[in-house]
Parts: structure tokens; C-alpha cells; sequence
């Protein structure tokens, strides 16, 4: 992965320019100290002067109002807030009129941000204080007061909270209750930038004394960089929170969630004050002290990021389970976009291939025998057995920020909503998540009938979105919405891939990293844990078999409903002990049990944990109850026929499971079967069977 | 603004190299230590070798300091700095010292002047420059004595002013004046109308110079249509004309095929006559290779006739000539020749012996002319050469006088003709009239 740097030969501004945000995925506005702000198009590298300010501009930073998906009042949507070196900010419109300008702070008032539900502002000023304000600038309240200048300070994404700096230190404070104040040193030298991502809530701080750290939001260190030799002026996460820029004195430097360095560039600019990430995550526009604007474009993704965001499918064919998908992607700088971008490139097994798209790739997926590609205006559905005829459906807005596959539907995430296509290209369902821009790869899941997403307000809440399929008419009143609650603010969630509906299940793994299991259709979803500690988790995409990863060992839970019965939970569960994870490692994929682990320094390890339960697990679930038994007695493996045990007791094979209970020595089970077989005739119903056996274990 | 000065100033001396990281909290406070390393580094930047006097530690130090560093910026960058201002060593000496690095920032950016490469010396054209100076110093001079002039002019205006006063004070003479205003108007109008007359005159013959090339050009388009009236006409010869050209190309062509075919039977009928001269040639070698053979045999026939031999001196004279003497009407066309007598005589008794020869070849070839021709002295004449031959034996190398007499045969001899008539007559009729028989016989058989 490589940022490929472009500039306009000649600086359009005059003096530093100090801020720059998008606009939209082709649009930036920038502001100098030339008291000027440029609109800068990038489709026909056209750059246009919307205002000329006083001559006692000078600005600090620049905040476009966040775009919510809501429909809220138009004109509000399109205002600027800047901050000037004078201690005043203004409300500036798109066309360069300054609706507004409020004397804030003495001295300059260093930063100013919308809250990103746009209800308010914030400034930080040079005097120490951080104020709230309304969005029509009217004084809120003074959260912060003290004699060190506030650098920067940001809104924490559910606009709850407010992240400062102050000198050294970073500093939470709640704005609900004045007794939450977190406030941790976190630097040597002043810190200049924050960021707080809204995906993972994961904070970056990068100061005078060269280094980045990431923070989760108790102050805990994540992660740190290398160290730079010049203090780092600007630190950005892009919109996915998967990555993350940091800017320098001639330097730009790439990272991923982890803090690994994807790429560095040294480009002659001067200090780099301020990054904007397009609402894609594909670009990045920079301020320059050269009075130059620097583009970047995020080229030749591969690996990395994108097989977190790609899911690996079993089942299919072999050669392309060994794909690399190679992805190139042209600059949109330099060529118009009418050209075709190229970038796809499968290796190891000697067949390459070439697909052309019409616009820049922003989002691919992989899985289930499908490749879905998302360009900016449209999503290309291809099959993997005909490339060349793609399904094709027009995107509501062009920042697609992530695509979930599953077997039958495909899950798309934009900033205006989360639409679930068939593979046809035919909408399913459009369910309504408030604000999908906070949607990370953790707080959402997509099953075959079933969307589960972590709500946005409150956390604990997981809603369960039941898809259409096959040829029902989708409409509103279709999406029947299931409710879980959880105890504990929920962080992952993830929705078993196969099995009916009735039975599909979610994984879930709180804030303490308690792995729970709740079957959705259940009409009272109780919860099970299956385990603490648990880092991530997978499920298999062909078999109900669910993997999760704790700091020394990998955990395989094979009849994770048998979750109601603790002794057979631990028989029918494998674990296998690896060390040297590292930090923050995560479960790529699972195949035919081999699970593939991202380390924490980026290396991807594969670990051969479950293949004959998951092999078992096939049989069963195709039904074939011989071959079952005959793998369990070839393999002579007690998990294996706990697992037989347990899986025959559920499907009511009562010859098979007495078999299997005799040889993992459960004898009592072993009478009980007897006991049944004996007490009910043959020829009676398998309801009958299982009214009698509920009846029986009460 | 200072966080935007001490921004700026932190970005520009990180340009400019400065080795110590300045920090933007760095002046928030009085600091004199980074104000000390940062006025001698910028000093040391415009003056390699400048010192600064004094130092940070005591007021007295720090004054004398911040005094040399804002004489060297004074001098050096013309940047006037406030002392006062630097010497707080806080947000406001940021800005001061803010100037100094701008200016070295923007050196350190302007990109070299394109025009003149560095590592190429200056050249003065020290001569040229010479000459100005001398311009300059005349220039000098001029402006001293134009100076001293408008001071003397400036002097006199006194009474200048005097005088003019007085003239403009002095009343008008209106009458005058309105006759010379008069006068003047009517010298411009009569001037008026002479030029109007003229232009009148002037486009009068405009006039008539237009007419005048319109005229012309009428005529030229008459006689141009005429032209193409008269190219257009085809005379009543031309068809006649034509033919004949037509008829004269083919009479040419037969005219060429026939010279043509006329010169290659010219040269067919070379090649044959060198063919016949060649044939001629070896039927003379031939002959001479007989009359060789039969002197041979003559020798023998001597040793028997004896006889004979006897009488061969008178009958060498008497016999040929009654052999010869039925061809003397051939001797018009043979008269003249230059042949000498005794030759003639050898040479008649040879061509008659040849002549014989011949006849005795007409026998074997079926030669019609020649027996015609010596058909009535056949027998006799066959009886005599029979007879003759032993007296041609001592007479081979006459042969070439014979084969002369055949190439001179036609030489005129006009003056020698009567004096060797009487005598040579009859040897030279002998002589000749075989060579007629041949041509005739020549003739008969080219044609």
C-alpha cells in the first residue's frame, strides 16, 4: 500500500496554508494565510478562489459540518467554521460569505470543530480555554479553563465527551457529569493533534517530541511509532479508522490500525499542518507551510487492510482460495476519470487477470464465490467462474465505506445508509441505521437472512435486521427487527453463516472481552458465555463453527450450542496455545479449520486447529449421520464424538449419540438414551421425540 | 498572533537548518536561552564571521547583545529591529527575529537568477565604462552651466517681471487690432477658396480621368471579347490542312520504310559483292595453282615436242592474234590503257593464255555467255592453246602483271593511247575481252 503524492506545479495559495477538508470525494477547500479559501476539483484539476477575507485573517483550522444521513435542514448543512490566529471564529457559507464571526478567545483560537451529530461546536484557544457553543454561535458553556494553551481538541464521536490537549497531557472530559475527567500524560513534548476515530474509538495523538501514540479512549497505550525527527503537526485516521496518516516537516507517513508503517514519503513541503481524508478513504489532501495543497492517493492496496474488509470463503474452488488480489489503482491527478482503472491481479496459480472499471475502486470484497468491486458511482457484482459479465447497480452516494458478503446477499455501508443487495444486484432491504458512518468493521455482521448491527445511542443494544430472500417483495414493513440487549457495552459482533434461520446465532463479545452466544430467534434470547478474554472471533463461513483468539491460544468452540450444558461446552472445544501474537492480532478467515491469524506486527499466521470437527460438522449438516461416525471412528478423537454426541442429541439421532456418549464415558446420558429409546416406540414422530425429551430434561 | 509568529518562525528556521528544535510553547515564557543561540545562529547565517558581544547571563551582557545583533541585522540585511522588543526574549522578539528569518527564507527559496550561470567571473568592459565616465563628467559640467544659467535668468526675472507687467498692463488697440484680425481672416479665406478651386479642379479631372479609363476599359473588353471571337473562328483550311499533314505522316512513314528497305539491300548487296571479290580471288588462286600445274607439264611436254620449241619465238606473236582477232569489236571499251607494249604482249599472250583457262573452266561450268561468246573460235582456238601452252611456261610471274593490267584497267591514259595503238591493239583487245566475258559473267550471276 503506497500514497501516490501529487501537487499543482505551481502553489495556488500565496503563504502557509494551514487547513483543508473535503468537501465531497471530488471537491477540497483550503485556506492560507493569504486570507483565502480554494475550492479544488479534482476530477478537472480546476481550483477556484470562493472568498477573499479581511486582511486580519488568519487562519488556524477548518471544519466542514459533518453530513449525517439525516434529512435535516438543507442550508444549515453547508457552512465552514473556521478559526483565525485573532481569537474569533467564523461560520463561513460554501459561496465564501461569512455568516458568522464570534470573538471566542484571547489570543488565536487554535481549533474548532463541529460535533459530529452538528448540534454544536467546540473552540480551543491559545488562553487555555475550551468552549462549547451552539451551532449559531451562541456561548454554551466554558468546559475547560486553565493558563496552558489547548492545541487541539476534538469531539469524541457520540458527542458525549470532548478530547484536549493540554501541554503534554491528553484529557477526556465527559460533558455529562462533571466528575469524569480522564487525564493522562502522554508525550514528552507538547502535543500538537488529536484524532478520535468513531469506529474502534481508538485516539491518536502525535506531539513535539517526533512520536504518535494510539490511545484507546482509558488512556491505555495501544500503540507507538517510530520517532520522527521533527514534531509531527497533523495526525488524521481515515473514515474506516483502518488507517491512519501522520504529517511532518517534509514527511507524510501511512500506518495502519496497529501503528505499522505502510509507507513513508519525504515530500519538500515544509511542515504539514492539517491531512482531510475524502469521506472514501481513498485520497488525502494535505496543507503545506510551502503554500502548497498535496493530494494523495492510496495505491496498490493489497493484503492489509483489504482482507480484514474481505472475507474468505470456503467451498469454492482451490485456485482462487490461493488469490492475492493485487490492487492498483490509477490517480485520479493525473488521468481524468474517464479512464479505466486497473487492479486486479490474482496470483499463485499463474493466472493473472485484468479488470477495467470506469471509475476509481474504493471498496472490494472477496467470498461465497463472488467478487464485489465498489467505484465511486457503481458496485460491480462478478462471478467468479464469468468474469467478464458483471452485475451492475448505481450507488446512492459515492463514499462506500465497507462491503459484507455473505451467502446470499451482500451488505453495502455508505455514508447515506446500509442497502443489502441480492447478488442479482436487487435491493433488498434498506434498514435504517442512524449514522453509518460510525459503523466499524466490528459493529456490524451480516449473516445469509440476517443483518446484525450494534446500535449507534446505546451500545449494549445489538439489533437484528431479518432480510428478505429469495422472491419476497421487500418493503418497509418487511424488516422485522429483533432487539438483544446486552449487559455490558457490546465491542464485536459477529452472525453464524449457515444453518436456517431459526437457528442463527451471534457471537458477541463485550467490553470485558466476554465471548456470549445467543441464539437471534429464540423468543427469549438468553445469552451464554463461552468464554473471557477472547480478542477476536470468526465464524466459519461454511460450518457453525466459531473461532476466537485469546492473548496465548486460539479457541475453536464447535457445538457452541451446547453452550447451555458447561460440561459439554468444554468437551466439544478445542484450543490450541500460540505465542508471540502481538498486539491487537485478529482471525483473518477460517478454512476447513485452519485459521489464518493477523499478528500483531502484520504477519499472517495459519494454525491447523479444527478440520476434522469442522469436517464433522459438514457431514452433519449435509446430513450423512454414516460418514459422520465413520470419520469419528477413524479419528478416535474424544472432542471429535463429544461433538458427534452432542450434535446426534440435538438432531435427535439417538443411535448415533448413545454410540458416541458410551465412548466419551457420559454413561448417564447413555442410560437416558436407552431409557428413551426403549420408553418410545420407533414408529412415533420425531416431534413427539422431542416434545418427550424436553419434557424429560425438565 | 504570537502562536502564528512562533509558528511561523519555528517553520521557517527548521528550513533554514537552525540545529535546535524550537518549540511552539518555547517563548511562552521569557527565554533567553534559545533567544541567545538564535540571535548569534542568525547573525552567524548573514555574517559568517560576526561575533556577537556580550552574552545571556547578566543585563549588562544581554543589552550589549541585543545592540550588535540589531547593528549587524541593521547593516547587513537593512532590517531595522526593535531592541527593545528582542531583549523581552518572548512572543514580541519572535516576531522580530521573525524578519531576519523570513529574509533568509525567502534567499534560501528565490531560485537562482536563470540569466547568468555562477561559475562564469563577471566581465566589467572596463573601456566602455571609461567612456561613460567621461559622458558623466560633460554631463556634470552641462548641468553646473545650465544651472548658472537659470540662476541669471532667475536674476534678470526682476525686471522681467517689471516689463512684463508693464506690457500686460497696456491697453489694447482695438481698432488695429480688429483690422489685422480681419486682414488675417480674409488672407485665410481667400486662401480657402484658392484651395477649394483647386479641389474642385482637381476632382473635375478626376472626373474625367475616370471616364477616361472607363472608356478604356470598355475598349479593352471589346477588344478582348474579339480576341476570343477570332480564337473561337476555324478557318476553312484547317480540315484541309489537317488532311494534308495526315497524308504527308504517311507518305513520311512510307517514305522511311522505303529508304529503310532501299538501304538494307544497299547492304545485302555489299556483303554480297565482298563475298563475289572473295570467291574471285580464290578462283584466281586456284587458276594460278593450274597454270603452276601445267607448267609442270609443259616442262615434260618439252622434252617431247622439241620442235616446237623451235618455233615458239615467232608463233608466241602470230598465233594469239589469230585466235583473237573475231573479238576486235570489242576493243572500244577496252582502248586507252596504259599497259606498255612488251608487257602488253606478255600480258596479252598471258590473259590469253587465262582466257583459255577459262574456256577450259566454261567447259566444266555450264557458262552460257562464255561459250557464246568464243563459240566460233572454239575449235581453232582449242586446237591452238593445246598447241601454245609450252611458250606460257617462263611467263608466271608476268601474272601479276596481268592481274595489274585487270586493276589498272580502267586508269585513262589518254596521250599514251595513239603510240601504243598500232602496236598493242589487238594484245590488248586479248587482254580485255576476257575480263568483259568475266564481268558479264559476274553479272549474270549476281543477278
Amino acid at each position: 500500500m503506497k500514497l501516490k503524492i501529487s501537487t499543482f506545479k505551481e502553489p495556488k495559495h500565496t503563504a502557509v496554508v494551514t487547513c483543508v477538508c473535503w468537501n465531497n470525494t471530488e471537491d477540497v477547500f483550503s485556506c492560507s494565510d493569504d486570507h483565502k479559501l480554494l475550492k479544488w476539483n479534482l476530477i478537472n484539476n480546476e481550483c477556484m478562489t470562493v472568498a477573499t477575507f479581511a486582511e486580519d485573517f488568519f487562519p488556524t483550522s477548518m471544519n466542514l459540518f459533518p453530513k449525517t444521513g439525516q434529512s435535516g435542514v438543507k442550508h444549515q448543512h453547508d457552512v465552514i467554521l473556521i478559526s483565525t490566529a485573532d481569537g474569533k471564529f467564523h461560520i463561513v457559507n460554501h459561496n465564501g460569505r461569512i455568516e458568522k464571526s464570534v470573538v471566542a478567545h484571547q489570543g488565536a483560537c487554535l481549533t474548532a470543530q463541529w460535533s459530529p451529530d452538528g448540534a454544536g461546536l467546540l473552540t480551543g484557544g491559545e488562553d487555555g480555554f475550551v468552549k462549547i457553543w451552539s451551532r449559531n454561535g451562541l456561548l454554551r458553556s466554558s468546559i475547560v479553563q486553565s493558563d496552558v494553551p489547548c492545541f487541539n481538541a476534538k469531539w469524541s464521536p457520540d458527542s458525549g465527551a470532548i478530547l484536549y490537549t493540554k501541554g503534554n497531557c491528553l484529557v477526556i472530559k465527559h460533558l455529562n457529569s462533571n466528575s469524569k475527567i480522564n487525564k493522562w500524560k502522554a508525550h514528552e513534548g507538547l502535543i500538537l493533534c488529536v484524532a478520535w476515530n468513531p469506529n474502534h474509538n481508538l485516539i491518536i495523538s502525535g506531539g513535539e517530541d517526533g512520536y504518535a501514540k494510539i490511545w484507546d479512549t482509558f488512556g491505555q497505550q495501544v500503540s507507538i511509532s517510530v520517532k520522527h525527527d521533527q514534531p509531527l503537526t497533523s495526525v488524521t485516521w481515515s473514515p474506516t479508522g483502518n488507517m491512519f496518516v501522520l504529517g511532518s516537516y517534509n514527511l507524510i507517513r501511512l500506518c495502519d490500525l496497529n501503528g505499522r508503517s505502510y509507507c513513508l514519503d519525504r515530500p519538500s513541503t515544509g511542515s504539514i499542518y492539517s491531512i482531510s481524508w475524502s469521506s472514501d478513504g481513498t485520497q488525502l489532501a494535505a496543507a503545506c507551510a510551502n503554500c502548497h495543497v498535496l493530494f494523495a492517493h492510496i495505491i496498490e492496496r493489497t493484503g492489509g487492510p483489504w482482507t480484514t474488509t474481505m472475507h474468505w470463503a470456503g467451498g469454492a474452488a482451490e485456485e482462487w482460495k490461493a488469490l492475492l488480489l493485487n490492487y492498483l489503482k490509477r490517480s485520479l491527478i493525473h488521468r481524468p476519470s474517464t479512464d479505466p482503472v486497473k487492479w486486479c491481479t490474482f496470483l499463485g496459480c499463474d493466472q493473472s487477470d485484468q479488470l477495467d472499471y470506469p471509475d476509481r475502486v474504493i471498496q472490494i470484497a472477496l467470498g461465497f464465490n463472488h467478487l464485489v468491486i465498489a467505484t465511486v458511482k457503481q458496485c460491480f457484482i462478478h462471478k467468479l467462474t464469468s468474469w467478464n459479465t458483471p452485475v451492475t447497480f448505481d450507488l446512492k452516494e459515492g463514499s462506500i465505506s465497507m462491503i459484507l458478503l455473505a451467502e446470499r446477499c451482500i451488505c453495502v455501508v455508505e455514508r447515506a445508509g446500509v442497502s443489502v443487495y441480492s447478488y442479482m444486484g436487487r435491493l433488498l432491504a434498506s434498514p435504517r441505521i442512524p449514522r453509518p458512518e460510525t459503523i466499524g468493521q466490528a459493529t456490524i455482521s451480516l449473516g445469509p437472512d440476517t443483518l446484525a448491527v450494534i446500535d449507534h445511542a446505546d451500545r449494549k443494544l445489538i439489533q437484528v435486521f431479518d432480510l428478505p430472500t429469495g422472491l419476497i417483495v421487500r418493503s418497509s414493513t418487511d424488516n422485522t427487527v429483533t432487539k438483544l440487549t446486552h449487559k455490558m457495552t457490546v465491542s464485536c459482533i459477529a452472525l453464524s453463516q449457515t444453518g436456517p434461520l431459526n437457528e442463527r446465532q451471534l457471537a458477541l463479545l463485550d467490553y470485558n472481552r466476554d465471548l456470549y452466544v445467543v441464539t437471534v430467534k429464540e423468543t427469549k434470547p438468553k445469552m451464554f458465555k463461552l468464554g473471557p478474554q477472547v480478542l477476536s472471533i470468526t465464524w466459519s463461513s461454511e460450518t457453525e463453527l466459531l473461532v476466537g483468539l485469546r492473548a496465548n491460544s486460539v479457541v475453536a468452540w464447535c457445538c457452541p450450542r451446547a453452550a447451555t450444558q458447561p460440561d459439554w461446552l468444554t468437551l466439544t472445544t478445542v484450543s490450541k496455545d500460540i505465542s508471540d501474537l502481538g498486539r491487537n492480532p485478529s482471525i483473518m478467515n477460517i478454512e476447513d479449520g485452519v485459521v489464518c491469524v493477523r499478528r500483531g506486527n502484520g504477519s499472517l499466521l495459519r494454525i491447523s486447529l479444527a478440520s476434522f470437527p469442522e469436517k464433522l460438522l459438514k457431514h452433519i449438516a449435509a446430513n450423512m449421520w454414516d460418514d459422520a461416525l465413520q470419520l469419528c471412528r477413524t479419528v478416535e478423537d474424544e472432542t471429535l464424538w463429544a461433538c458427534l454426541a452432542v450434535l446426534a442429541w440435538q438432531y435427535n439421532q439417538l443411535p448415533v449419540a448413545e454410540e458416541a456418549f458410551a465412548l466419551i464415558h457420559q454413561y448417564h446420558q447413555v442410560y437416558y438414551i436407552q431409557h428413551l429409546r426403549n420408553a418410545i416406540p420407533e414408529k412415533l414422530t420425531t416431534s413427539q421425540t422431542l416434545n418427550s425429551k424436553t419434557v424429560l430434561s425438565n | 498572533m504570537s502562536y502564528r509568529d512562533l509558528r511561523n518562525f519555528s517553520e521557517d528556521m527548521r528550513a533554514l537548518g537552525f540545529p535546535e528544535h524550537i518549540s511552539l510553547e518555547s517563548f511562552r515564557t521569557p527565554n533567553w536561552d534559545l533567544l541567545d543561540s538564535c540571535l548569534r545562529w542568525l547573525a552567524a547565517r548573514l555574517e559568517p564571521d560576526a561575533v556577537l558581544a556580550g552574552g545571556k547571563d547578566t543585563v549588562e551582557q544581554r543589552i550589549a547583545m541585543v545592540m550588535h545583533a540589531v547593528e549587524i541585522f541593521h547593516s547587513r540585511a537593512n532590517l531595522k529591529l526593535n531592541g527593545k522588543k528582542v531583549y523581552g526574549a518572548d512572543g514580541w522578539a519572535v516576531r522580530e527575529l521573525l524578519k531576519v528569518a523570513a529574509l533568509l527564507r525567502t534567499a534560501l527559496e528565490t531560485p537562482p537568477p536563470v540569466d547568468r550561470p555562477e561559475h562564469v567571473p563577471l566581465l566589467y568592459d572596463v573601456t566602455s565604462r571609461i567612456g561613460e565616465i567621461k559622458q558623466a563628467r560633460s554631463l556634470a559640467t552641462d548641468i553646473t552651466a545650465q544651472g548658472a544659467y537659470l540662476h541669471d535668468l532667475l536674476v534678470k526675472e526682476p525686471e522681467n517681471k517689471e516689463s512684463r507687467s508693464r506690457a500686460l498692463s497696456r491697453p489694447l488697440d482695438s481698432s488695429a487690432t480688429e483690422a489685422a484680425l480681419r486682414r488675417a481672416s480674409s488672407a485665410v479665406e481667400d486662401r480657402v477658396a484658392a484651395t477649394r478651386e483647386a479641389a474642385e479642379a482637381a476632382s473635375g479631372s478626376e472626373a474625367a480621368l475616370v471616364a477616361k479609363t472607363e472608356r478604356r476599359r470598355a475598349e479593352l473588353q471589346r477588344a478582348e471579347k474579339r480576341l476570343r471571337t477570332v480564337q473561337k473562328i476555324k478557318p476553312m483550311y484547317q480540315s484541309e490542312l489537317t488532311a494534308l499533314e495526315t497524308e504527308i505522316e504517311q507518305l513520311w512513314d512510307q517514305y522511311v520504310v522505303r529508304y529503310r528497305c532501299v538501304e538494307a539491300l544497299k547492304h545485302q548487296l555489299s556483303l554480297l559483292e565482298t563475298a563475289q571479290n572473295e570467291s574471285a580471288e580464290e578462283q584466281q588462286a586456284s587458276i594460278l595453282q593450274l597454270i603452276h600445274k601445267y607448267e609442270t607439264e609443259d616442262v615434260l611436254g618439252k622434252l617431247s615436242d622439241s620442235d616446237e620449241m623451235n618455233s615458239s619465238g615467232d608463233e608466241r606473236e602470230s598465233k594469239p592474234r589469230a585466235a583473237s582477232r573475231p573479238r576486235t569489236r570489242l576493243r572500244i571499251k577496252t582502248a586507252g590503257t596504259t599497259i606498255p607494249e612488251n608487257r602488253g604482249v606478255w600480258a596479252g599472250r598471258d590473259s590469253l593464255d587465262i582466257r583459255d583457262e577459262d574456256d577450259s573452266d566454261t567447259e566444266s561450268d555450264p557458262d552460257v555467255s562464255d561459250t557464246q561468246l568464243f563459240g566460233t573460235s572454239g575449235d581453232s582456238g582449242r586446237a591452238a592453246r593445246w598447241s601454245r601452252r609450252p611458250g606460257t611456261r617462263t611467263l608466271t610471274h608476268d601474272g601479276h602483271y596481268a592481274d595489274l593490267g585487270l586493276g589498272l584497267e580502267r586508269k585513262p591514259a589518254g596521250p599514251e593511247e595513239g603510240d601504243s595503238l598500232g602496236s598493242s591493239s589487238e594484245s590488248e583487245l586479248r587482254l580485255s575481252s576476257p575480263k568483259l566475258g568475266r564481268n558479264s559473267a559476274l553479272s549474270d550471276n549476281e543477278f
